[in-house]
């Protein structure tokens, strides 16, 4: 007769598969604690890599937009839909006299339709690539060449067409890069250069809607980046600007430092709110696999002290109860960051738009990193509670255990 | 301590303190006897009279308040777990008056299971503990020997809690013996058995006392006692001097 033997090594194996109902329980239980830490733990991370990423992105210290367009423009620096807003070059030009400034480029906004005539609504950022010092760099480090006019590169999120196009009111604009995850709404979009607003415009009026007046397509600027000299406060920049002329008052003074840091507060209160779940879910869990574990370790009492009579050693027998736990932690924790990741990775744009905050998926180091210490933290969670809750089995005074009931 | 090392099992003045309703009182009060291979020694009583208390503390498995106990040379109170452990595995057997089967097993794996928990420990006569896959076949086929002799080798694949209270009895025996111990301590172990079961336990006792095995039986069986060299009575935790020989 062939047979495996079970031995002191195979029986915790042997324990889990002989009670079913107990260890789905247990793996039940041990899955949601590797679902709330893993899942936690990478919206956390993902939330601060699109934090970290947005504040490398916003290079200006002071943008001004044209009136009323604050929330627009502070939108379009975080993870807003796209819009369409300028003013005239001609004022641009009077902003870019004020004293105090070291840097100075226009930016014009277009948002494509979601309509018949266009791969998807974008937001189309013309720059200045002369001037510009808040893209170029980002791009430069991309992208290796002079971006020339008709031509457009795009956001990590923009669906290129298979022949390296995109088509935005009726036409097929070539695309010579496409950039790396921001996590914020420059994933979006797609940047062109000034001299081909023009085109753009003309474009959307012979495909659908005109996006602006003619006369404004060769003088419209959305927003006037500045990056101030050193020793100014961009609030400083900003009334300097205004007292060039009071109409130039009236303009929207948006400050992404601001941005970031009211961005800095929600992401921190969000992930205060995060560490706060799963830190209750997790006493609770432990609490759980305390009281689960403590009950069959009653129930277990006599088998405990069977193998001290067969001539288990007490290390024996803490092994049994650690390999069984130790398996459900594991298989758990397994069950757990995987259950975690069929969300979090499929889903990640839904979670960051939902959210409303930069979110920006970390690399695959991190993620592995994140998933290995759910695992261990879930095996050291099952493992702590059934060696806590049976650790009175191993005592040498077996015999009283197994006389009780006789 | 002048012939210690003659005796299989040797006990002196072994006793233990209990307290209850805050009174102390002996359950075991200064027990001394011997067993030597080959004897087939009955411990008779009443209940709570000791009986059982006196034959954990020779397995090690209650320390005594007072006293000796030596197995094969070695003092048990002195062992440190690990050697207490070996013993138990190598050199006893131990049949307990409850059910101590491991419930998630078949009857088969709980008679194979003693065999497998020290595996090194042993030389290749010793063959039941080595584990390897080569002698796995030799320990499934000791342990269905010892269920046939037994008369339960029919239930070798059934749940403990498939079985009887006699038919658990009877594993229960055979795993004592997976190890062919020296000295094998029972503990009623005729308790749930009728007439026909108890002749073949008592049998199957006779006939390894007789192949040298020394037996230590608590019982209150009269059948059981027809076939034991040596009988003692156990009265309020004392032993008395053997009562026959058969």
């Amino acid at each position: 007769m062939t047979s495996i033997v079970i031995t002191a090594r195979t029986l915790p194996l042997e324990n889990l598969r002989r009670r079913p109902m107990r260890t789905a329980a247990l793996l039940v239980v041990v899955a949601v604690l590797a679902v709330a830490f893993f899942g936690g733990s990478m919206l956390g991370i993902n939330l601060g890599n699109g934090m970290r990423s947005m504040e490398r992105r916003l290079g200006a210290d002071l943008m001004v937009v044209p009136q009323n367009t604050e929330s627009k423009a502070e939108a379009l620096l975080t993870d807003g839909s796209p819009s369409t807003f300028y003013f005239t070059k001609e004022i641009a030009h009077r902003i870019e006299r004020a004293d105090g400034i070291a840097q100075a480029s226009e930016q014009t906004y277009i948002a494509s339709l979601a309509a018949a005539c266009c791969a998807e609504k974008l937001q189309i950022i013309g720059y200045d690539p002369a001037t510009d010092f808040v893209i170029e760099p980002w791009i430069a480090s991309q992208f290796d060449g002079a971006l020339e006019d008709g031509q457009m590169i795009a956001g990590a999120n923009v669906n290129v067409s298979a022949d390296g196009t995109i088509e935005l009111y009726g036409r097929a604009w070539p695309v010579v890069a496409q950039l790396a995850v921001t996590g914020t709404s420059l994933d979006n979009s797609v940047f062109i250069n000034q001299d081909t607003v023009p085109d753009m415009v003309e474009a959307s009026a012979s495909a659908s809607r005109r996006v602006m007046p003619a006369e404004y397509a060769d003088k419209a600027v959305s927003t006037v980046m500045i990056k101030v000299k050193d020793g100014y406060e961009p609030q400083t920049v900003a009334d300097s600007i205004k007292s060039i002329d009071p109409s130039l008052g009236r303009l929207g003074y948006v400050y992404p430092g601001g941005v970031t840091a009211a961005a800095k507060t929600a992401l921190g209160t969000l992930v205060g709110y995060v560490v706060v779940f799963v830190a209750a879910l997790w006493a609770m869990g432990v609490i759980v696999l305390l009281a689960v574990f403590a009950a069959s370790a009653n129930e277990r009492k006599r088998e405990f002290a069977s193998l001290r009579i067969m001539g288990a050693t007490r290390g024996m027998l803490y092994g049994v109860i650690a390999r069984e736990s130790a398996i459900v932690g594991l298989a758990g924790g397994v069950i757990g960051v995987a259950a975690a990741s069929l969300v979090l990775f499929p889903f990640s744009a839904l979670i960051g738009s939902r959210l409303e905050l930069p979110y920006l998926q970390a690399g695959p180091l991190v993620v592995i990193g994140v998933a290995a210490a759910s695992l261990v933290l879930s095996t050291f969670a099952g493992t702590f509670a059934s060696l806590v809750a049976m650790r009175g089995l191993a005592r040498p005074e077996a015999y009283l255990t197994l006389r009780q009931g006789e | 301590m002048d012939d210690l090392t003659t005796h299989l099992l040797h006990v002196a003045d072994l006793t233990k303190r209990f307290t209850r309703r805050g009174e102390p009182f002996d359950a075991v009060s200064h027990v001394s006897f011997d067993v030597d291979p080959g004897e087939f020694v009955a411990i008779v009583g009443r209940s709570g009279n000791g009986k059982s208390t006196l034959i954990n503390m020779i397995a090690g498995l209650v320390r005594p308040t007072s006293g000796l106990v030596e197995i094969d040379g070695a003092v048990v109170a002195e062992m440190g777990d690990r050697d207490l452990s070996l013993l138990r595995n190598r050199t006893l057997g131990f049949v307990t008056q409850s059910q101590t089967l491991l419930s998630n097993l078949t009857v088969l794996d709980n008679v194979v299971f003693p065999a497998t928990m020290f595996p090194s420990g042993l030389s290749a006569s010793d063959a039941p503990g080595a584990t390897g896959p080569e002698n796995e076949d030799s320990l499934v086929d000791r342990a269905l020997g010892l269920l046939r002799r037994l008369g339960v080798e029919d239930l070798a694949g059934c749940r403990p809690r498939e079985l009887s209270g006699g038919e658990m009895r009877r594993v229960s025996i055979a795993r004592a013996l997976m190890n062919s111990p020296r000295l094998l301590i029972a503990d009623e172990p005729t308790g749930d058995l009728d007439q026909e079961s108890t002749g073949i336990v008592t049998g199957m006792l006779r006939e390894l006392a007789d192949g040298g095995t020394a037996i230590l039986m608590v019982t209150h069986d009269p059948d059981a006692l027809k076939v034991v060299d040596r009988v003692h009575r156990m009265d309020a935790g004392r032993l008395s001097d053997a009562l026959s020989s058969i």
